[in-house]
């Protein structure tokens, strides 16, 4: 508290030194007034007065000094001093300091951009109230595989039985078409129970938010993201008096979210389900739901877990028939939300980590070097009467000022960085919105600045008063501790190299990684082929009028010129897609067993999918038909190895509402990796769309077509937008779809990459830098050799060895740790190992090559010394 | 013959201060002239030694400063003692009583 205090008036008075300088001025003036009326009072004139008077007064300087010094005045005093010396020194070597300052800016830009990400997505708590609070429910199958989605029935069991939860809250998403004046968009959707909010606990911006009374309510209410009402209803001042048309009703909407709070991210509308207690009598099996709950206070996230596990227990024992929630996981919201980030996000952390180390012993580095041009410099002004202590604070405030300067460009990087990141599409970052350079961003790019300067100007710093002081000033720069600091600047290069080393293989694997995954198989063709995702409003679609739609669709695509294939499907590959239960005719319960598709008749052919086997679906397959299947290899292999797979029967158990008839397979298809190229293909059957109309309502048309596909994709939606103006289109191209899939990928890479890259530029830099400088610190002692007779081609064996022999050593360790590093990479690595020989190699040659290329320049230098020139020059 | 207050350890000279703002708040001035007087001339503590002390000691907030009318109708710094510098005022008078005490002590008996 003193100590608080004291440091307060220090600031109080270091904040304003003029008003200090003037208030001292006066307070001895007054004092030398009054000294001098106090002498008149006893007999002196007034001259002799002042004269006495100021002659006891005594030197003022000296004592202001002293003054200031109480006030710790002249600390500041000399900063001032040494910062003003700093940038003199630095306006005289610009090019060092150009370097040095965009070293600093990027590895300060980056490592701090890199913070405000992992800040923003990893560290900081969601933005609700006692965020650790709320936790997902999900469920487990009998083989321990975790289902995300949950029965309404299940749900409603774990919210009556259990005692650990505050609120509990169901929800489920979809994309529904929403029509606003004239345009018809697709919105992400999400309709919740009552206590969805109370569970979250997002205070409304505007208006209110839904509460459990608006699902009994006879008016349709919505709330909306802050996103929403500034995009589609220009953020006006007051809730909206026209009802939005939702899919195949009109809400009015009653509240507005703040900003980036929706959950889940991205969902722009909020509807409560518009039957009290949904699908409450469905299923066990029919898991559309997410479930939600916040946990009541003083309960801890493991009690929780084992209440639920016992609940689970209870409501598997009474219904066996429930496939999909054989137990219950607790998870926190935050977890779910940003634990698959959090691999490849401590990757670029680490990764920054290692250009930062680069940057700062490249500067270290050319700090000693630049210590020892100016050995003479010092050493004159230690003879002059500095003590140590004041040049080794010299240095060090000439590093900081430098890093802070460094710092300021690194924020500004940082900015960019960031802005980039969270508006990229390459990389879907959870809590995206959340990320910026905040203040905690901008406080520790300050503190990393002054550590940064310290790391860097110590080293100098230490090498101060080692020498001897004549033997520098009587000898020139020529110092005699040059062996021991030449061995420092190697182990700095030796240790960016070895960073750099580090840094690329970690970017190799992940480059043969990328390789090794773009050259997988897809299992369709993408190339030539549109998709458009649309939904019907399902109040005007039932049943028949959906097929009908398709029909009317297909015949109207089909007439664009050079189209070959029109066909829908319910999931497309690398997008969504539900798997469910089946039986086997003849081997019982299977278990979660196959993906199902609803398609429609051309559907391989616009998809580039191969037949294997039997028939694709025909014309005379129809709703009053057998019910008939086509199924992949993979199925077909793993339910019926080594036998014929057609004709054999099996029930889609999770596939259907009421019944579940017997799906007999017509055909076999090819494997299509529908999760993505780094998955396996699963076992997956096709039904056609005429025999399962329900699912036809959310669908992707997919159009194979030859040409132009910017004009096939305007074709297609001009005329589905004639057929239905109210239906909405989302229209790319396939490959387009394949691209994004490997987005993430990408990103890491080319990030790692570019990490990579600049690490080798640095160590570049820096073995150049401290070449030129020994090169040119020893010219004569080259010239010397020379002289006697030493060869040109020996002297450059000299310098390029002496670099090759570090490169090799730091090669060395870098690899040791390479082989550390890259272990805890694994999840990130696809077909290729941690310890992958070829990738070793090539990082190996590769960094070899530009240490002799960045040591060639300067060793030419030397080999072309004119030893009479030099040795006359002394 | 005034003993200079130089040669007095730093400690006695804010120790005199504050026994001299501790009557009533004065300025720089009227401190030195004080310690002067009541000394019989015997101290005299110049401003070399006094302002440094009296920033020192506000700086460790022993006493306050505040701007007001002097005497002469002039602007002037007038020092006050705070709550702690009357504690520690009470402490280094103690010590320097023992002190004294001892090396009189020592000066008789010795």
């Amino acid at each position: 508290m003193r100590f608080l205090n004291k440091l307060l008036r220090r600031l109080q008075t270091l904040a304003r030194p003029r008003r200090f300088e003037r208030e001292l001025d006066e307070e001895l003036s007054f004092h030398l007034e009054m000294q001098t009326r106090w002498h008149e009072s006893h007999g002196l004139g007034p001259v002799e007065a002042r004269a006495l008077a100021a002659r006891e007064f005594g030197g003022e300087t000296r004592f202001k000094e002293a003054v200031r010094d109480a006030r710790g005045m002249s600390w500041a005093h000399d900063l001032t001093r040494d910062v003003h010396f700093a940038l003199r020194s630095y306006r005289r070597s610009p090019s060092f300091t150009a370097v040095a300052l965009l070293t600093l800016t990027l590895g300060i830009g980056t490592t701090t951009a890199a913070f405000s990400i992992i800040d923003a997505v990893l560290l900081r708590p969601l933005p609700y109230p006692e965020p650790e609070r709320i936790v997902t429910l999900t469920g487990n199958d009998s083989l321990g595989n975790e289902i995300q989605t949950v029965s309404a029935p299940n749900y409603y069991d774990w919210r009556e039985q259990s005692r650990s939860f505050e609120a509990m809250a169901l929800y489920s998403t979809a994309r529904r078409a929403v029509i606003n004046g004239d345009d018809a968009q697709h919105v992400e959707t999400a309709s919740v129970t009552g206590d969805f909010f109370r569970v979250l606990r997002i205070p409304a911006a505007m208006g209110r938010t839904l509460t459990a009374a608006d699902a009994q309510g006879d008016e349709s209410v919505a709330v909306v993201s802050h996103g929403f009402w500034v995009r589609a209803l220009g953020g006006a001042p007051t809730l909206p008096a026209t009802p939005l048309r939702i899919g195949n009703g009109t809400y009015r909407i009653v509240g507005v979210l703040p900003k980036g709070r929706e959950f889940p991210s991205g969902t722009d509308l909020f509807v409560p389900y518009s039957y009290g207690n949904p699908w409450r009598t469905a299923s066990r099996n029919n898991i559309n739901f997410r479930a939600i709950g916040r946990l009541a206070p003083s309960i801890t996230l493991t009690r929780a877990r084992v209440e639920m596990r016992t609940i689970a227990a209870g409501i598997h024992a009474a219904h066996p028939e429930d496939l999909y929630a054989y137990d219950v996981s607790v998870t926190t919201l935050q977890e779910r939300i940003v634990g698959g980030s959090r691999s490849y996000l401590a990757l670029i952390g680490a990764a920054v980590a290692a250009v930062l180390l680069v940057a700062c012993a490249n500067l270290a580095s050319a700090n000693l070097a630049r210590a020892e041009v100016r050995a003479r410099e010092l050493a004159i002004r230690t003879a002059l009467g500095a003590g140590r202590m004041r040049l080794v604070r010299q240095l060090l405030v000439e590093s900081i000022v430098l890093a802070v300067a460094g710092g300021a460009g690194g924020v500004a990087l940082a900015w960019m960085f960031v802005r980039l990141v969270a508006r990229t599409t390459a990389i879907q970052l959870p809590r995206a919105t959340e990320i910026g350079v905040n203040g905690t961003a901008l406080a520790f790019a300050v503190a990393l600045s002054v550590l940064v300067g310290l790391a860097v100007g110590l080293a100098p710093a230490f090498q101060i008063g080692r020498g001897h002081l004549y033997a520098v000033i009587a000898t020139g720069a020529r110092s005699t501790a040059t062996r021991r600091r030449a061995f420092s600047r190697d182990i700095l290069i030796g240790a960016e190299l070895a960073l750099a080393i580090v840094l690329l293989v970690a970017a190799g694997l992940l480059i043969r990684s990328f390789r090794t995954v773009i050259s997988r198989d897809l299992g369709f063709v993408p190339e030539g082929a549109v998709a458009a995702e649309i939904s019907l409003p399902a109040s005007r679609y039932s049943g028949s009028r959906a097929t009908q739609f398709y029909a009317e669709t297909f015949a109207a695509l089909s007439a664009i010129p050079g189209v070959s294939a029109v066909a829908e499907t319910n999931a497309l590959p690398l997008s969504s897609g539900a798997s469910g239960f089946i039986m086997v005719e003849g081997q019982g319960d299977v278990g979660a067993g196959a993906g199902y598709r609803v398609v429609s008749d051309q559907y391989f052919d616009a998809m580039g999918i191969p037949l294997w086997k039997g028939r694709f679906f025909t014309a005379a397959d129809d709703s009053g038909t057998a019910r008939v299947t086509l199924v992949n290899r993979q199925m077909a292999e793993r339910y019926w190895p080594g036998q014929d797979p057609i004709g054999k029967r099996f029930k889609a158990k999770s596939m259907e509402w009421k019944d579940t008839p017997w799906l007999t397979v017509v055909g076999v298809v090819g494997n299509v990796r529908h999760w993505g190229l780094e998955q396996d293909a699963v076992p997956e059957h096709f039904v056609l769309y005429r025999q399962r109309p329900e699912f036809a309502l959310t669908t992707s048309i997919v159009v194979r077509g030859s040409g132009d596909l910017a004009q096939l994709m305007r074709a297609v939606r001009d005329r589905i937008r004639s057929i239905d103006r109210d239906v909405p289109v989302d229209i790319g191209t396939l490959a387009a779809r394949v691209d994004r899939s490997l987005s993430e990928r990408r990103f890491i890479m080319m990030v790692l990459a570019a990490f990579g890259a600049l690490a080798l530029v640095m160590a570049a830099i820096g073995v150049y830098g401290v070449l030129s400088f020994t090169v040119a610190q020893r010219t004569r002692e080259i010239a010397v050799r020379m002289a006697l007779g030493a060869e040109r081609r020996r002297v450059l064996r000299l310098v390029v060895g002496h670099v090759l022999r570090v490169t090799m050593i730091s090669a060395g360790i870098g690899l040791v740790f390479a082989q550390a590093v890259t272990r805890l990479m694994s999840t990130l690595l696809f077909g290729v190992s941690p310890t992958d020989p070829r990738t070793y190699v090539v990082v190996i040659v590769l960094l070899m090559g530009v240490a002799l290329i960045a040591a060639y320049i300067p060793a030419r230098r030397a080999a072309t010394v004119d030893p009479m020139l030099v040795l006359r020059g002394e | 013959m005034p003993l200079p207050t130089d040669e007095l350890l730093q400690g006695t000279v804010d120790l005199l201060i504050l026994r001299t703002l501790s009557r009533e708040p004065m300025h720089g001035w009227a401190v030195s002239h004080r310690i002067q007087e009541i000394s019989r001339d015997a101290l005299r503590v110049n401003q070399g030694s006094l302002y440094p002390a009296l920033h020192r000691l506000e700086d460790d907030g022993l006493v306050r400063s505040e701007w007001g009318v002097s005497e002469l109708g002039r602007r002037a710094k007038f020092y006050e003692i705070t709550g702690a510098g009357k504690r520690q005022l009470a402490r280094e008078t103690a010590t320097w009583r023992r002190f004294s005490e001892a090396i009189q002590l020592v000066l008789q008996f010795a």
